[in-house]
């Protein structure tokens, strides 16, 4: 990289810093006691599953509700020092894209849900290959915490078994119907 | 010569005798004939055919050795505890690619689908046009027997296809592609789908609970949570390694050990093994250490159903196409933990959780690619043992994954979709009749439209007759040191074509019987 490069990253890391410093607060108290998130990443993180995973929807446990919150900050004590400090990097920067991308210079977490999926879906479907990976690797996250709680798994009849051909039709008689019928 | 045992044979519990972290106190000083490092296909077999030879052997291994019945199903539990970095390693380039690599007992052959595969004969003379190896397939099918038989290795039955394997078949079929039952090395599988995440059912024959074990009957030591950092050596000898024990999971350093032996295989993967020979300062006039990496590209697609499959129900992988192998595409049928999977499926917030509640109506398939056009190299990261991957993917490999996708398509239709997940960026998101999919052919794909899978991984110390072409010599030994060998896949001299395991394994068969003719 030439030397105007490192300057221009130089300053944009000194403005995002700056963004950051003033936005520390407004975020709630913390949701889980004992965590290794603060109460902005905690913050954070429910507002990315309740984006995902909204209340009142066709599986009708929201993101919050079904503990992504919780998973993600024992999958975080449980990541290496190098995947921990990544994962926050990459939660802080998709709090701070629609400062840069819209829909408008907010951080996430205080999109109206309408906004959030806005800027979801432009981070996942953007032209730009860091945006559309860095969206990747927060659907995978929630997606992994949300489908860890049993009851969304049994929502969406998700059946693990170590012997399913023994179990025949009865793994479906015990699960709830809910299938959507609709065709994409 | 030991009369092979067969996998019926081996102990209730496999993993009776392999030393663990509980049981190291303080530092660790040991001498042995041959040293192994590493416990995945390449170094198991070694330590097995040397100690049932007669020689002392020593078989290293950073990660831990997990019982079936630790074995976690969610996803994300699973990858902290068997991949390095939590499974988030990806190599960067032109495009990001995830690539997976386990730490524990067993290597990848604890987390992969079980598929043995030998590559045709023609495998053969792309090795030799490209580093002058004069390895056929008729050389190593003794090699690829000895292991088949001692795995078990056979066709997946009927019975435990399942309707997501089997509609890839009646796809193939419909198309007039040829499809044929993968051969795995399992006995008793119930198709439970989870080889991923490790086999609950004791069913797959991993290295941990095959060849590990009878490599500890016949009386070699294997040490775990134990992380090789160094090769030692004196001119053109190695004498032995230096390490550090390693706390199971956190992985965080504690006791020196030192093992001191006459011989060393390093079989560490083809992602540590050339990081180690930087560390150590080994073969540094050799250029093709780390260099010439090569993946097999994967890309998904997702076939979707009018009514539920099961799709958790059956082998992991039941059936394969090769009819396009010599074109560079192999085509599967896929499964993996459905947390990962979900992944996949597009849309935010409800348009998404609509589309996971159809997510008993999917059956991924997918087309690995022999990317011959495309490299990279791995290099030691300072102050630490994990690799700087770095990957190109060339253009005329996209093309041919285009191709790929483009088959992949009329393999879903034919297998009775009503709908497709594409997965690519710049395509729509699902494709609802077979004219629409036309645009998988038309539109130009470039690399960074796609996400593909690397989990096979080879070359970086690649094998060459010629000390200027590669790193190791066809029986296994680097040019640049007398008693120092490679035995995984980084040795390969290109693309294995098929899944890469059992030819990984039939080399190491070859190198272990080399070695001791000539101990
Ligand atoms: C998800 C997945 C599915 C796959 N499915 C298939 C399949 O079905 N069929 C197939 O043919 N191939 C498959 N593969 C690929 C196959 O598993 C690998 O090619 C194979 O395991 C490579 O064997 P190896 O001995 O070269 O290395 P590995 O299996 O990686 O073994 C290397 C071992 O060395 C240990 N090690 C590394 N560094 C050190 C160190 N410094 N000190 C001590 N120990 C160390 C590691 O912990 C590991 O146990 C799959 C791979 C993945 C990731
Ligand atoms: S499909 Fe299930 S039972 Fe069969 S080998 Fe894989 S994990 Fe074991």
């Amino acid at each position: 990289m030439s030397p105007v490069c490192w300057l221009l990253l130089g300053l944009l890391g000194l403005v995002a810093i700056a963004i950051v410093v003033r936005l520390r607060s407004g975020y709630g108290p913390p949701q889980l006691t004992d965590a290794l998130m603060n109460h902005r990443e905690q913050a954070i993180v429910a507002a990315f599953a309740n984006a995902f995973f909204p209340p009142g929807g066709p599986i009708p446990m929201s993101g919050t509700e079904a503990g992504v919150t919780g998973y993600l900050d024992d999958y975080l004590k449980r990541s290496a020092p190098l995947q921990r400090l990544l994962i926050r990097l990459l939660l802080r920067y998709l709090e701070l894209e629609p400062f840069v991308f819209g829909p408008r210079a907010s951080r996430f977490s205080k999109l109206s849900h309408a906004e959030q999926l806005a800027s979801l879906e432009s981070t996942g479907t953007s032209s730009i290959y860091f945006r559309r990976v860095s969206f990747i690797s927060l659907r995978a996250l929630m997606t992994m915490a949300y489908l860890a709680n049993e009851e969304v798994a049994r929502a969406i009849r998700m059946t693990q078994s170590a012997d399913p051909f023994s179990l025949g039709d009865r793994v479906f008689e015990q699960l709830p119907t809910n299938r959507s019928k609709e065709h994409p | 010569m030991t009369t092979p045992l067969t996998m019926l044979e081996t102990t209730a519990d496999p993993h009776l005798g392999v030393r663990a972290f509980a049981d190291y106190r303080g530092d660790i000083h040991e001498r042995c004939e041959v040293l192994v490092v590493g416990s995945g296909p390449g170094g198991a077999v070694v330590a097995k055919e040397l100690a049932e030879r007669g020689h002392d052997v020593i078989l290293l291994e950073e990660g831990t050795a997990m019982g079936r019945r630790e074995f976690k199903q969610e996803g994300g539990a699973a990858m902290q505890r068997l991949l390095r970095d939590g499974g988030s390693r990806v190599s960067r380039g032109n495009i990001v690619t995830p690539t997976m690599q386990a730490i524990v007992l067993g290597g990848g052959s604890v987390i992969n689908s079980a598929i043995c595969a030998r590559p045709p004969s023609w495998i053969f003379d792309k090795w030799n046009l490209r580093t002058g190896t004069s390895l056929t397939r008729r050389e190593l099918d003794p090699h690829f027997e000895r292991v088949e038989t001692f795995l078990g290795v056979a066709p997946t039955p009927a019975e435990v296809q399942g309707e997501r394997n089997e509609r890839f078949r009646r796809g193939c079929e419909a198309i007039g592609m040829s499809v044929e039952p993968i051969w795995r090395n399992v006995q008793g599988c119930k198709g439970s789908g989870e080889c991923f995440t490790g086999c609950r059912n004791g069913a797959k024959k991993s290295t941990d609970v095959s060849y590990v074990p009878a490599a500890i009957r016949a009386g070699a030591r294997v040490f775990t949570s134990i992380r090789v950092e160094r090769v030692l050596a004196l001119g053109r000898r190695v004498t032995g390694i230096r390490g550090r024990v390693v706390e199971p999971v956190t992985n965080i350093p504690h006791g020196r050990v030192t093992f001191d032996a006459d011989i060393v295989v390093l079989a560490a993967g083809c992602m540590a093994t050339p990081v180690i020979l930087q560390k150590s300062e080994l073969c540094t006039e050799n250029r093709w250490v780390g260099k010439d990496l090569r993946f097999h590209p994967g890309l998904a697609m997702m076939a979707m159903y009018e009514e539920p499959i099961d799709p958790w129900k059956g082998a992991t992988q039941g059936y394969h196409s090769l009819q396009y192998l010599e074109e560079g595409l192999k085509f599967e049928v896929l499964w993996s933990p459905p947390s990962v999977l979900a992944t996949r499926l597009p849309g935010v917030g409800h348009s998404y959780q609509k589309h996971l509640l159809s997510y008993d109506r999917l059956a991924p398939f997918d087309v690995i690619c022999a990317a011959d056009n495309s490299s990279g190299e791995v290099s030691a990261r300072p102050g630490t043992m994990s690799p700087d991957i770095r990957y190109h993917l060339d253009q005329a490999d996209v093309d041919l994954m285009q191709k790929g996708l483009k088959i992949l398509s009329d393999i879903c239709w034919g297998s009775g979709a009503e709908a497709i997940l594409p997965g690519i960026h710049g395509l729509p998101e699902i494709i609802q009749c077979k004219e629409d999919a036309e645009v998988i052919r038309k539109h130009r794909l470039e690399a960074n439209a796609m996400l593909p899978a690397s989990n096979h991984a080879f070359c970086t110390t690649r094998m060459s007759p010629n000390e200027r072409l590669g790193v190791v010599d066809e029986s296994g030994r680097c040019h640049d040191l007398d008693n120092l060998y490679i035995a995984d896949t980084g040795i390969f001299a290109a693309s294995s074509g098929v899944n890469p395991m059992l030819l990984c394994m039939a080399l190491a068969d070859r190198i272990a019987l080399g070695l001791h003719a000539r101990l």
